[in-house]
């Protein structure tokens, strides 16, 4: 059964609409990420399911009991939902110490005295960080405030953990770290858990699912694999990875195959989002797709180098023909002049420009 | 377990009837033929009449807008300038400075009042002994432009406020920008700083001119004896012009000084919205180089100590020399008329003492308790997302309309009208509630303002790891606000050991406070005594001002 359920959520500000009818679902042991650019509306939608913000329509249900909805007057507060929400500014009580931030929750709750002080040691060590209990949050690094952000909102074991860009205070080094540590966290305790990042490698690195969001509708949704391999829209083409953009003309668009002309050359592809013959189009390849072929040959195009930059790990090398540029990664350098590059059939997008 | 919306609503009901019972009854009061309480008493509109009719009337609310306006014309020049110079250059001592600069709005005006009659008066012990120097007093304490000036010299510091938090707001990018293109910094100040902070200064000039229609205390004390009336004056004389208690006429003045009040402090707010967008939307404050004044900056120097002595300096030294003195004149010499003997009459004097031991007890208790509701009603109000606050801005607002010797009025009236609050009028407990309702703006922006930079995302953690409302408010926001609401307290404890115009229609047996006993002695010509308990009211306030020091409160709010 799916562990939460959002349908249709609506909310605006004043006469701003922010969210405009955002759908999707959560499945029990899922992480679901909500992906988009910034102002797109995730935190927003978070804070929605938190009870932090009231939409003025839809519905929202976490294992079968209802939160929210529009038509029925349902609105139930922050503390009756039972959620556990991480801030991305972590929000630790500056007052408190990590014990009675972690505590407070139990408190609340009525856990006795001696229970609260298992419980809470037991939720700092599994997170690995049994030893800070007594200091108070400023006196923590960025990733300590992390961890005690999500001790306390996991120490009453709710059935849902909402995380608002959980790592985007941390530094790059520890952003990676953390992200796994994160992913293996929330599996081990068999958390059911919704992420905002706006981070598309976060979001495929720690996700099962991924939502993306773009001006408060969706754009697309799912596995990391599909939303990467197989983009819904022009959008979605865009933001999932990096990418080469040429501007062509549509032409032979059928269901499952469209072609781009660009100057005198054919280039067959899967047609992307709804793009019809005629059109002015873009073809949409990633980086890593584009190949240097030996020679001429169908969806190939004569290009000329016209610089080369070392990352370490490889070559990234940027060619040229009229007002076309196309970036690629190569393992090795490779001669100046002219090439042949490759656009396979199966990563070759066409959009609608 | 209260709802936190029942606690909301309660507040807001409280609130409410706190502030319009008093006012609601002044305006019923207006509109009858005889006090609100003798049996018989008809509508009419016979108060209006007598009042538009009264060439006094007419003639104090002239003298009321020369004097604001003079007033206003002389504090915010000055006020602009103690800002640019603390703020923005290299002035020597600084650190003395900017809290000596703010200590005349912890001053008792009836105390400086007193203190410039008793120095600069006909034979005040400055007059006299420049008259005998040169045979003559050059200037006269009892009269229009001496009100005006006083006035100006001692709400400086309203200008300097709003106008330095302006500057120390405002981008030094801003500045930095105007400097590499070429401009000189006198020229920075003028083109750049100045017009960015006009908006705050023009907000402290419609302030200053509002608090001179409030004036009361100098011209009381200054006016008076040559028949000088301004509004609060003639209300507070009207009491025995017909020889009877002539409330309905009492009534009528208040209505008028409202409905002037009304519009200034909505404008008020109005100038006080515009100036935050203005200045918060720009570059960021940074530490910058102050400017530096090369030979002017002891010159700089003298100009703001040479202001402090006029306008705190003399009259604070001439009461404490009047209050250790038997006696002043032309001729007297000063080790034969040495005495203690007016702090021990003091001693002796039972109203005396209550009013001290009362005024103590009004500022450290009833301050405490004022911060209480004040923080009760930020609470209430706090991140309330919701039509009502704008109904709590306008209640918050109308007391700010009343000057506190009109507050006191109708709250004397409404302990006499209602039977449950009747057994308390003559209790501090009239005076407390009247304090801390012509204060609730104050006080209530204060707290508020504390609250209201606790970060958002606090509080909905508390509310999203299961707390209600009512529980977030008690463990998160209170202890987090502690501090702003410790500092609150000091700053009413100023406010409250300071006042004198609120008490003034409360003032009886168990009633007393230093302000109003003061301002009633100073009627009956009992100098000796007024000057003693001056000095005893200087110290109070001296203490709670090293204390605000002492903590690190801003004494500013
Ligand atoms: N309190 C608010 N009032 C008005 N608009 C807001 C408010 N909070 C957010 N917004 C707007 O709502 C949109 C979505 O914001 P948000 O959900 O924070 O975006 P994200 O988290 O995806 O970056 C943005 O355009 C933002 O400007
Ligand atoms: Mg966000």
């Amino acid at each position: 059964m799916a562990d939460l359920v959002i349908d249709n959520i609506k909310l605006s500000y004043g006469s701003v609409d922010i969210l405009k009818g955002v759908s999707m679902t959560l499945e029990k042991g899922q992480i679901v990420a909500l992906l988009g650019p910034s102002g797109s509306g995730k935190t927003t939608l978070l804070r929605c399911v938190a009870g932090l913000e009231e939409p003025y329509a839809g519905r929202i249900v976490i294992a079968g009991k209802t939160l929210f909805d529009g038509a029925k007057g349902i609105n139930l507060p922050p503390e009756e939902r039972g959620l556990g929400l991480v801030f991305q500014s972590y929000a630790l009580w500056p007052h408190k110490t990590v014990f009675d931030n972690v505590a407070y929750p139990l408190k609340l709750r009525g856990v006795s005295g001696a229970d609260v002080k298992t419980r809470v040691a037991k939720a700092l060590e599994s997170i690995g960080i049994g030893h800070l209990g007594a200091r108070f949050p400023h006196q923590l690094s960025g990733g300590q405030q992390q961890r005690v952000a999500l001790a306390r909102a996991l120490v009453y074991e709710p059935p849902v953990i909402l995380l608002d860009e959980p790592l985007s205070n941390l530094d790059a080094k520890l952003r990676e770290e953390a992200r796994v540590w994160l992913r293996q966290l929330i599996s081990e305790l068999g958390l059911s858990a919704l992420c905002v990042t706006h981070d598309q490698v976060e979001a495929m690195a720690m996700a099962d699912r991924i939502l993306l969001l773009n001006g408060g509708v969706v754009e697309q949704q799912g596995t990391p694999e599909e939303m990467y391999g197989r983009p819904a829209t022009l959008f979605a083409a865009e933001f999932m990875g990096a990418n080469n953009r040429l501007p062509g003309k549509a032409v032979s668009v059928s269901g499952d195959a469209a072609t781009l002309v660009v100057g005198d050359t054919r280039l067959d592809g899967l047609p992307c989002g709804p793009v019809q013959e005629g059109d002015n189009a873009l073809g949409i390849v990633r980086l890593e797709q584009v190949r240097v072929a030996e020679g001429p040959g169908p969806n190939r195009l004569r290009m000329t180098l016209t610089a080369e930059m070392y990352l370490g790990e490889r070559y990234e090398l940027l060619f040229k023909r009229d007002d076309v540029t196309v970036r690629i990664f190569s393992p090795t350098r490779i001669a100046g002049g002219e090439h042949w590059l490759e656009f396979p059939r199966s990563a070759f997008w066409v959009c609608k420009a | 377990m209260l709802r936190f919306a029942t606690f909301r609503f309660a507040v807001l009901a409280i609130m409410a009837s706190a502030v319009i019972a008093p006012i609601g009854l002044i305006i019923y009061q207006s509109f009858l033929d005889g006090p609100f309480f003798t049996p018989n008493v008809k509508w009419t509109l016979e108060a209006y009449q007598f009042v538009i009719e009264d060439d006094e009337f007419w003639d104090a609310l002239r003298t009321s807008i020369i004097v604001a306006g003079g007033m206003t014309a002389i504090a915010v020049p000055l006020g602009v300038i103690l800002a640019f110079l603390l703020a923005r250059t290299d002035v020597p001592g600084k650190w003395i400075l900017e809290p000596l600069v703010l200590v005349p709005i912890f001053m008792s005006a009836v105390v400086l009042a007193f203190g410039y009659v008793v120095a600069l008066g006909p034979v005040g012990i400055f007059s006299t002994f420049v008259k005998g120097m040169i045979g003559t007093v050059p200037w006269s304490i009892y009269s229009v432009t001496a009100i005006t000036i006083i006035a100006g010299l001692t709400h400086v510091p309203h200008v300097y406020l709003y106008t330095s938090a302006a500057l120390q707001n405002l981008g030094a990018d801003l500045e930095e920008a105007a400097r590499t293109t070429g401009a000189s910094p006198l020229r920075v100040a003028v083109t750049v700083s100045l017009p960015m902070v006009t908006p705050a200064v023009l907000y402290a000039a419609v302030l200053i001119f509002f608090l001179g229609f409030e004036l009361f205390g100098l011209p009381l004390v200054l006016g008076d004896p040559k028949g000088v009336l301004v509004l609060a004056t003639y209300l507070y004389k009207l009491t025995n012009k017909l020889g009877v208690p002539s409330y309905q006429l009492m009534a009528v003045v208040v209505v008028a000084i409202i409905l002037i009040a009304i519009p200034l402090v909505y404008l008020q707010r109005l100038l006080l919205s515009q100036s935050n967008k203005y200045v918060s939307v720009r570059g960021k404050a940074a530490k910058r180089a102050p400017l530096r004044l090369g030979a002017l900056r002891w010159p700089a120097f003298g100009l703001i100590i040479l202001w402090f002595v006029v306008t705190v300096g003399i009259p604070v030294f001439g009461i404490l020399l009047r209050s250790f003195v038997t006696t002043w004149g032309e001729g007297v010499r000063l080790s034969e008329v040495l005495t203690l003997s007016h702090y021990r009459d003091l001693v002796d004097y039972p109203n005396a003492m209550h009013a001290i031991v009362n005024t103590i007890l009004i500022g450290v208790i009833g301050g405490g308790l004022a911060v209480a509701c004040y923080t009760a009603v930020s609470l209430a109000m706090h991140r309330w997302r919701s039509g009502w606050t704008r109904l709590a801005d306008y209640l918050v607002m109308i007391p700010r309309a009343m000057p506190g010797l009109v507050a006191g009025l109708a709250m004397l009236w409404l302990f006499l009208f209602l039977p449950p609050l009747q057994p308390l009028r003559a209790t501090l407990f009239s005076v407390w509630l009247a304090y801390t309702i012509v204060w609730l703006a104050y006080g209530t922006r204060l707290v508020a303002g504390t609250m209201l930079q606790i970060g958002p995302e606090l509080e909905e953690a508390g509310r999203s790891v299961g707390a209600t409302a009512g529980r977030v408010a008690r463990d998160v926001t209170v202890p987090l606000a502690r501090s702003g609401m410790i500092a609150a307290w000091v700053l009413i404890f100023l406010i409250f050991a300071r006042e004198y115009s609120t008490g003034i229609y409360l003032l009886g047996p168990g009633t007393e406070v230093i302000g109003s006993l003061m301002v009633s002695l100073w009627g009956t010509g009992a100098i000796d005594l007024v000057s003693a308990l001056a000095v005893i009211n200087i110290v109070i306030i001296s203490v709670g001002l090293g204390l605000a020091l002492r903590l690190g409160v801003r004494l500013h709010g």
